[in-house]
């Protein structure tokens, strides 16, 4: 789990453009989206292909992205569960 | 009280290659959508489109036109649209204006040919195809327009924008008639650029339906002619329907989708009921954008509510029908809208079942016969929060109390009280005025980079390309100088415009076979992303358009800009414009001679004998107003554009013609600034002028700090604005000839490779 969350916030930080930010300054358990890291419905189909593409998780309809990526953490666990 | 009616119709879409087609497939209940025939994807068993089943090849038979041009299809179809509308009009279009639009241009080819255009460059034919402007110059060429012509791109909105400023052309006398609507034909860039979105529907789209679950895309073409009412009577035209209302609004929310209460959509069409002086109730039946999509049609049915309470009148989108067709959308629903109301029938929303729960809305799902019918409103909304609505009124039935005021206003004398610009020169300083040139030996010139972090925070910043970051910098730098907060109207000008994220896009697309592809570049890939972004910043809900026709996109807002401040409405406006060079822009532009293809230092441009000019980039913006103020640099008296002039006769005639009208002479000119750009093939036009109707006249060049871009002619108004201002010719600018004591009056003279004339007079 630990690696993935690792791994997940210098990918996030490249996909996402977040050019202002370290590794260490994401918290897993924030929020992305809203008053976390202020991510926004552009990130989230951002984040769709960055599932897809490094872990060849598949999600169909974007809404199911709203839990997925709540934090670090549960898209951890969400790859986690899925990744074969 | 002049009034605009549509004189004739021409149309091309999934549902009909002409207008009895069209609304024969409408009573018919028979939709355009299906499998994928003609465009060449790798999504074809995946997706449905709503496509055009002839070929380039039959398109080109079709349209009766010389195979050997490169065409895009686009062009043809704008071609074959059009010519069914001059023929339908019963006009010769010599002097008519023509308003196009269109989103992607010449995709069609360019993604094709994209690599070949960067490489060996075999199909190099089609370079000059890809920019938006292009299928209007093919379609003026065509047909015989002589007029003014321009092209909008605001995203889906595009066409309804083209029908309302061409109205308004009309309204103001610029001209008496004007062909207006807009050509988008399928590519794989907007099918995978919407599927990077997720709104795509693998099904059958179903508009207002709970079940929706996005859009199914289309193409196709259509124009109107519209002609001045009473010249229109006289000549016994047939009318269709009279052009009574419209409007444009920013919902200022988000790139992509729409406020949660649709205030942008509210806007749109509440302003649209008001500029045709009806009230909610009036209107019979609207032809609503209704996209299919989860977001689009929940936030229009909520501002439909918020506009007509509980008696919100019937109602369709035709979508289903055609599919999405992007640029062409507000036309193509424009003409069925008049076909509706010409027949006194409402079409259906097809594939409907049930209402969306938020909003219990039911649309008209059968062929429904009114007796009276005399108002139809129809809505188009595209990204960068880019919202319309037009109002057509039955001919018969206009209400004559509807009194319009528009042409009654005298002008009003225009003021430049703001000004930034955005160069390869220290230009952003407000009090550099280029006392010294920064002279290097380059490919091209690019601007000197501002510190972008101090005026745009680092959250919005790191999304936004080169194009953006300058023109939200320089945009909101003017409105500081204008001591500004909030102008009533927004417009911008680009040529080429989000070349960085067009490339990209378009890279990893063809990289990656059309397969993972994430959504940004493609969403800022639209022309009216810099517009958008400035609305969406200062949270700005105005009239917000982008022209991008070449070197008469920078002008075309201006010439919009000065008639809605004679037009009464706006009292400040916010004008721009901007393009960005790249490498590849850069490369592919030189393989055919439009850019030097070594570098050259940029202060010996003029004497370089290599084909081309030297390219550049920037970004200019001024806040123009009727109210003089402390900080005035300028009058803007007028602009004027011209397309294919018959020779440096004709040239000439046009100049003095401009002058005539303004009721000047040439001894009243001080200054004429001169865009020569280092092409020798086509700089002698300039040389020539200096050497006759301008041989007693001090000239300036200025394209050797900026470089040639499309909407260099920005920046040449920025440093006319300055020198009225200060009084002051800066030595870095090539003087020849002798300066007056005072300057008053400045020409700027500008032409692209002598296609693309253009004219802006400054005066004091």
């Amino acid at each position: 789990m630990k690696d993935i969350v690792e791994k997940l916030k210098v990918q996030l930080i490249d996909q996402l453009n977040l050019e202002d930010m370290e590794p260490e300054d994401i918290d897993p358990d924030e929020p992305l989206f809203g008053d976390g890291l202020g991510l926004d419905s552009i990130d989230a189909l951002e984040l769709i292909v960055l599932l897809e593409k490094e872990y060849g998780i598949k999600i169909q309809n974007p809404k199911d992205g709203q839990k997925i990526f709540f934090s670090l953490n549960t898209m951890a666990e969400f790859i986690k569960e899925n990744q074969k | 009280m002049t009034k605009v009616v549509v004189t004739g119709i021409g149309i091309i879409s999934s549902i009909g290659n002409n207008i009895h087609e069209t609304y024969s497939s409408l009573i018919k209940q028979k939709s355009g959508i299906g499998k994928i025939d003609i465009l060449d994807t790798l999504h074809k068993d995946e997706f449905l489109l709503g496509e055009v089943k002839l070929s380039n090849d039959e398109l080109i038979k079709k349209a009766k036109v010389d195979p050997s041009f490169p065409w895009t299809r686009t062009a043809l179809l704008g071609v074959i649209a059009t010519k069914q509308a001059i023929k339908d009009a019963q006009i010769i279009p010599n002097d008519t204006a023509l308003v196009s639009a269109s989103t992607v241009g010449g995709m069609d080819r360019s993604e094709i040919f994209y690599k070949d255009f960067l490489t060996d460059a075999i199909h190099s034919k089609y370079i000059d195809s890809h920019h938006a402007g292009n299928s209007t110059e093919m379609i003026a060429e065509q047909t015989g327009v002589g007029g003014l012509i321009t092209t909008i791109s605001t995203a889906c909105s595009s066409s309804l924008n083209s029908i309302m400023f061409g109205a308004r052309l009309i309204k103001n006398g610029i001209t008496n008639s004007a062909i207006v609507g807009g050509t988008d034909a399928l590519s794989k860039f907007t099918l995978n650029g919407f599927n990077t979105l997720m709104i795509l529907d693998k099904e059958l789209c179903r508009p207002f339906d709970s079940s929706r679950m996005g859009l199914n895309l289309g193409e196709g073409a259509a124009f109107l002619v519209l002609e001045e009412k009473e010249s229109a009577i006289l000549s016994g035209k047939h009318i269709y329907a009279e052009v009574s209302g419209y409007a444009n609004s920013n919902d200022a929310h988000h790139q992509t989708a729409s406020s949660e209460n649709g205030e942008g959509p509210y806007l749109a069409m509440s302003r649209a009921l008001v500029s045709a002086k009806l009230s909610p109730p009036d209107i019979d039946y609207i032809n609503v954008h209704g996209t299919g999509t989860d977001n689009n049609d929940l936030t229009e049915g909520k501002a439909l509510l918020r506009l007509f309470g509980d008696k919100v009148p019937l109602f369709s989108s035709t979508k289903a029908f055609t599919g999405h067709t992007l640029g062409a959308a507000g036309v193509i629903e424009s003409v069925i809208s008049i076909l509706s109301l010409k027949n006194k029938t409402v079409p259906p929303n097809i594939n409907f079942s049930t209402p969306i729960d938020e909003i219990g809305l039911n649309p008209v799902t059968t062929i429904i016969k009114l007796d009276s019918f005399n108002h139809v409103l129809t809505n188009s909304f595209g990204f960068g929060g880019n919202d319309s609505s037009v109002v057509f009124s039955s001919f018969e039935n206009k209400k004559e109390s509807n009194k319009s005021n528009l042409n009654s206003n005298e002008a009003k004398p225009v003021y430049i009280i703001g000004a930034s610009t955005i160069s390869p020169q220290n230009t952003l300083e407000d009090e550099f005025f280029l006392d010294k040139v920064e002279v290097g030996n380059d490919k091209f010139l690019q601007i000197l980079k501002p510190n972008y972090r101090e005026y745009i925070a680092p959250k919005l910043l790191r999304r936004m390309s080169k194009i953006v970051r300058m023109g939200i910098v320089s945009a909101s730098q003017a409105m500081k100088d204008a001591g500004i907060t909030n102008p009533d109207a927004i417009l911008t000008g680009t040529g080429m415009g989000c070349q960085i994220d067009t490339e990209k896009f378009l890279n990893s697309m063809i990289e990656n076979r059309e397969g993972l592809l994430t959504p940004t570049s493609f969403i800022q890939s639209t022309h009216n992303t810099v517009g958008g972004s400035i609305a969406l910043g200062i949270q700005n809900h105005n009239y917000n358009l982008t022209y991008v026709h070449r070197t008469f996109s920078f002008e075309s807002a201006l010439l919009d800009g000065l008639l809605l401040l004679k037009e009464n409405e706006q009292r400040n406006i916010l004008l721009g414009g901007f393009d960005e060079i790249t490498e590849e822009s850069w490369l592919i532009k030189s393989k055919i001679n439009h850019y030097k293809k070594e570098p050259v230092v940029n202060s010996d441009i003029y004497n370089d004998n290599q084909k081309g000019a030297q390219a550049g980039e920037g970004s200019s913006f001024f806040v123009l107003s009727t109210k003089k103020t402390e900080n005035v640099y300028a009058r803007v008296r007028d602009v004027y554009m011209f397309f294919r002039p018959v020779g440096q006769e004709n040239i000439e005639d046009r100049i003095s013609g401009f002058l005539c009208k303004n009721s000047l002479e040439l001894s009243d000119i001080d200054l004429v600034i001169l865009g020569n750009n280092g092409d020798n093939k086509f700089d002698h036009i300039y040389t020539d002028l200096q050497n006759g109707l301008f041989l007693n006249n001090a000239t300036v060049r200025y394209k050797h700090i900026c470089g040639e871009y499309d909407t260099s002619s920005a920046f040449a108004m920025w440093l006319g604005a300055r020198i009225i201002k200060e009084n002051k010719i800066p030595a870095s600018i090539l003087l020849s000839g002798k300066q007056n004591e005072k300057i008053r009056n400045i020409l700027i003279y500008n032409h692209f490779r002598n296609i693309n004339h253009s004219l802006i007079l400054l005066g004091k």
